[in-house]
């Protein structure tokens, strides 16, 4: 009994901070600015962001970094939650120090293969580096795929790295090490949680199976729109999650096009911000998943589901404002910045 | 106790006695402008048109207010009959005067202070250097090393380990999300290490060249002289406080008469014009007639022509309540509410009523009541009119009913003998004796309430011609019937064992009004209109969703006269609540000892009064705005503000 009301306890705490992200309004106020360091300053005189940025002037500071330092601050609230509760080193609730660690590890692929390093170390964030038992910067230092695979001996990340595919012609094949890396986050992720938890497994993977419908099928689009993969290959391209189901995905692999596939999304439970004649299926999308994790986190009583939701929807609004800087910095109509936000 | 009559007044004057008239408006004190409608018929210059002229007195009004702030004057209204300036470039010359006497002055304390900005600046950075024993001209002058000084984020710092180049980073200080210090490298690699450090963020701090010797030295010559023109700064707002001891009347004058000058030229929006005629148009109370005539009696410049208050459909009249000494104080709550319209009902006078007699009811008590009136004089003298005003009535109505319940500060058996001696056996009326009859007249009083409220609705329903208002509605004849009857025999079965919930009554004046409430729009329309309507918005109004509706909407009434009634039941409840907590005190003041019991009876009494008081004077507004103005009332009136050129230091 008493650790549900300590859930309780944390999911009221969620709930208040959720009370204080920014509104549409603010994001209104914010794309009607003339220049970045306004954004910093409107974004410095918010309640949710104004201790994060009290060192910064708003002046001088590079664009690039404002995004870090607000992805730093969802990141540090999520340590703050965890840190409250006591759940730093449960099973599960390392979920987003797993998930950049994922990301950035599909980044490092790509700049050993690429030989762009020094463009990663510049990238990865300081939080990242703190937070994850893998060395990002000694690994910076090899030179090649089976240099890093070497590297990585004695780490979870082995067995992934040394199931590497490579073409024929001796190629890294870097998608398929994509899909392979995130999949193993959602194994790893859905193992956790059905040894873990009873009754809240099942809203967790659903929400989990909802994020990665919205990354499978934006995904598949984009490969039937603009690469017109064959359905089984779009297939093999895809992560094994599914909350829709995967005969209802398979029949959207098939679809005969792209606009074939925009009328059955339309039609699926994803579809209520998807109408066929958008130009992308990406934001309609996008909404609805928000929308579900919001009510998510409104009516659930489990502190996992709640952080889950929660951190979505924080990552969401760090989406957001990352486009508004990028909208402000190049001088896009402020109607047409506000109408791309996800919200 | 009405409201005041008002008439439509139309001035009509040449151009160029404009600004005179608009005074003489500004000091009748009593004519309210409308704002003239621009005609789109006719062309050039036989439409009316609005005068929208840039005002000449703007500029020199924030000339002379910046003017005022630099000589540290507070800009008070000041009789202004002296001054001479007229015309908006008669005041940009004064104030251009003035700013070249001041220029001098004011150069040099600019100039001073931007020097000290600058070094406090310089000092922040170097701040930031702390425990930097080099000199600053020698690290910057070295020929083979280049070095930088700024900050760097914390987490690009973790990963300049990664960087095989050759250079180093010294830091010095670390706030939340930067390190402060410099980087060194060699001068040929400038260009790589610079990228380097550029590209994770580290931005640069450029040391003014005034800043010599290691970080020590530095703060103490900057602070020395940051001191040394702290001198010249004071020097000159010395020069500057004389000039304004010479000419601050002058300027106070000046302002004052700028400020009018520039609140007449204002109201010009409002005017319109034909050709070389303008057109004022506004509202007087009818009383005011002869004074304002008066003034314009010695201008023949201007013709007035008085009409009644509906003359121009494009102006609503504004509404000044008209109330007796009785009822004046509580036009405040009327007005906080809303007031009425122009030809609608003032309830200062039932609201004043019910007011006072649910105060005393609630807070009975004769010393009390007696201290309350008292503090309600002092208050309405020195503070507030109205609520001292409210205070001395409802402490009256308190000191009544305080000595029909026996109540004097708490002592409740102190009026006994008083009732003995002059024979009445009734009296005094002890809370706790009688709860069941207390109880039941705050319900009965509540009853009474809401069937004046209706008759009220009923009334102006009448007047103003809405039958659905006045006859079908659940506050009009219908709800009055429904509501009454149910009250009256329930009341008559309950407690009087006279049965009249009889099959005719429950037909006559319970079913038929239900029915009536149900179909309040279309029997409305049908005797208006003589035509079947099921709603008044929607045309394509179903059978279905007529029945859905009205059903809800039913359900809700009657909730509304069940809850609504025994939301009075909180009168009588206060008359307990009160009783109770004076207990308490007299309990109190039994367990402590002789010397202790007076201060418990004055705290106990203070604490009471303020505490309670409060809560019964909120409550008794609760019950006048929800249970009594929902019923009959809608303040949707203008309120009267008569035209006038205040004084004002706010710049837009």
């Amino acid at each position: 009994m008493l650790e549900g009301y300590s859930s309780n306890a944390i999911v009221a705490k969620i709930r208040s901070v959720y009370g204080k992200m920014l509104t549409s309004d603010d994001l209104k106020e914010m794309v009607s600015k003339r220049s970045v360091a306004d954004v910093a300053d409107l974004l410095r005189s918010t309640e949710r962001y104004s201790a994060k940025l009290r060192d910064v002037d708003p002046n001088t500071i590079h664009r690039a970094l404002l995004e870090r330092l607000l992805a730093e601050h969802c990141f540090e609230t999520y340590q703050r939650f965890c840190k409250f509760q006591g759940y730093e080193n449960k099973p599960f609730y390392d979920f987003l120090v797993r998930k950049n660690e994922c990301a950035q590890m599909i980044s490092l692929v790509n700049a050993v293969n690429c030989g762009l390093t020094e463009s990663f170390v510049q990238q990865v964030p300081g939080y990242v580096l703190s937070s994850s038992k893998i060395d990002f910067l000694a690994l910076a230092a090899c030179g090649s795929i089976e240099e890093l695979t070497a590297a990585l001996k004695g780490t979870v990340y082995y067995k992934v790295f040394r199931n590497f595919r490579y073409g024929e012609d001796g190629r890294f094949d870097f998608p398929d090490a994509e899909i392979k890396l995130r999949t193993r986050f959602y194994n790893g992720l859905a193992e956790d949680i059905k040894k873990s938890f009873g009754s809240d497994s099942s809203e967790l993977l659903r929400l989990i199976g909802i994020e990665t419908d919205v990354i499978n099928i934006i995904n598949s689009y984009r490969l039937k729109a603009f690469f017109r993969y064959e359905p089984e290959r779009i297939k093999h391209s895809m992560l094994p999650y599914s909350h829709m189901g995967k005969k209802s995905l398979r029949k959207l692999y098939e679809s005969s096009g792209p606009q074939d596939m925009m009328r059955q999304i339309e039609k699926s439970v994803y579809g209520k911000y998807v109408s066929t004649g958008d130009r992308n299926v990406e934001d309609g999308l996008r909404r609805r998943a928000l929308e579900i994790m919001k009510h998510s986190l409104a009516k659930t009583t489990s502190a996992p589901v709640a952080l889950y939701a929660f951190m979505y929807i924080c990552e969401n609004e760090i989406r957001n404002i990352v486009r508004v800087i990028e909208g402000v910095r190049y001088d896009v109509d402020p109607a047409l910045i506000f109408g791309m936000l996800i919200i | 106790m009405a409201i005041e009559k008002m008439e439509f007044v139309s001035i009509t004057s040449s151009r160029d006695c404009l600004d005179t008239v608009l005074d003489k408006c500004c000091e009748s004190s009593c004519f309210q402008i409308e704002p003239a409608v621009a005609t789109s018929s006719g062309d050039g210059e036989k439409a009316l048109q609005l005068l929208n002229d840039k005002n000449p007195y703007d500029v020199p009004f924030k000339g002379l207010a910046s003017i005022a702030t630099e000589l540290g004057i507070e800009l008070i209204e000041t009789d202004y009959s002296s001054c001479r300036l007229e015309s908006g470039a008669d005041f940009t010359e004064f104030c251009d005067g003035l700013e070249s006497s001041l220029a001098e002055a004011s150069r040099i304390k600019e100039a001073v202070q931007q020097i000290i900005s600058q070094r406090k600046a310089a000092l922040i950075q170097i701040t930031h250097l702390n425990g930097l024993n080099e000199q600053f001209d020698r690290i910057f002058s070295c020929k083979h090393v280049h070095v930088r000084v700024g900050k760097l984020p914390i987490e690009s710092q973790r990963k300049l380990e990664y960087y095989k180049q050759d250079f180093f980073f010294v830091p010095f200080e670390h706030d939340r999300n930067y390190c402060w210090g410099m980087y060194f490298c060699p001068k040929d690699e400038k260009e790589i290490v610079d990228d380097i450090f550029t590209s994770l963020y580290f931005e640069t701090v450029r040391i003014p060249d005034f800043v010599k010797g290691n970080t020590a030295e530095a703060f103490e010559r900057i602070g020395a002289e940051i001191a040394e023109e702290e001198k010249n700064v004071e020097k000159a707002e010395s020069e500057l406080r004389s000039f304004a001891d010479v000419h601050e009347g002058e300027i106070q004058r000046a302002f004052s008469k700028l400020c009018h000058k520039r609140a007449v030229f204002e109201l010009r929006r409002k005017v319109g014009v034909l050709r070389d005629k303008v057109f004022i148009k506004g509202f007087i109370p009818a009383k005011k007639h002869k004074e304002f005539e008066k003034f314009f009696a010695d201008y023949p410049g201007a013709i007035l022509t008085f009409m009644p208050p509906d003359a121009d459909s494009s102006c609503t009249p504004p509404t000044v309540l008209k109330n007796t000494w009785f009822t004046r104080p509580f036009a405040m709550l009327v007005e906080m509410y809303g007031l009425p319209d122009y030809t609608g009902y003032n309830p200062t006078a039932f609201v004043a009523l019910t007011y006072t007699v649910m105060f005393g009811i609630m807070f009975g008590d004769l010393g009390q009541g007696f201290v309350i009136f008292l503090l309600g004089l002092l208050i309405g003298k020195k503070v507030h009119k109205s609520f001292g005003g409210m205070m001395t009535r409802c402490g009256v109505s308190s000191m009544l009913f305080g000595t029909v319940y026996g109540s004097v500060f708490g002592f409740e058996d102190l009026l006994d003998p008083v009732f003995e001696g002059i024979g009445i056996d009734f009296l005094p009326l002890h809370p706790f004796h009688n709860t069941s009859f207390i109880l039941l007249t705050a319900v009965g009083i509540g009853v009474a309430l809401i069937l004046i409220s209706m008759i009220l609705n009923i009334i102006i329903g009448f007047r103003e011609g809405d039958i659905e208002k006045a006859v079908f509605s659940n506050n009009g004849i219908a709800g009055l019937l429904f509501y009454g009857s149910i009250a009256g025999g329930v009341a008559a079965t309950m407690l009087f064992d006279v049965e009249i919930m009889s099959g005719p009554f429950i037909l006559l004046f319970i079913v038929i009004p239900a029915i009536c409430i149900f179909c309040k729009v279309p029997f409305a329309a049908a005797v208006k209109y003589k035509e079947l309507r099921l709603s008044n918005d929607e045309e394509n109004m179903t059978v279905g969703n007529f029945i859905v509706e009205n059903f809800f909407e039913m359900f809700e009434y009657v909730l509304s006269y069940v809850s609504n009634t025994m939301s009075f039941l909180r009168v009588g409840g206060f008359v307990l609540s009160h009783a109770g907590m004076m207990l308490v005190v007299s309990t109190l003041m039994d367990m402590v000892s002789a010397g202790a019991k007076p201060a418990v009876l004055v705290i106990g009494n203070a604490f009471v009064m303020v505490m309670e008081g409060m809560i019964v004077a909120i409550q008794i507004i609760r019950l006048e705005f929800y249970e009594i103005f929902s019923r009959f009332y809608s303040g949707d009136g203008k309120p009267f503000e008569p035209v006038k050129a205040g004084f004002s230091t706010e710049i837009e």
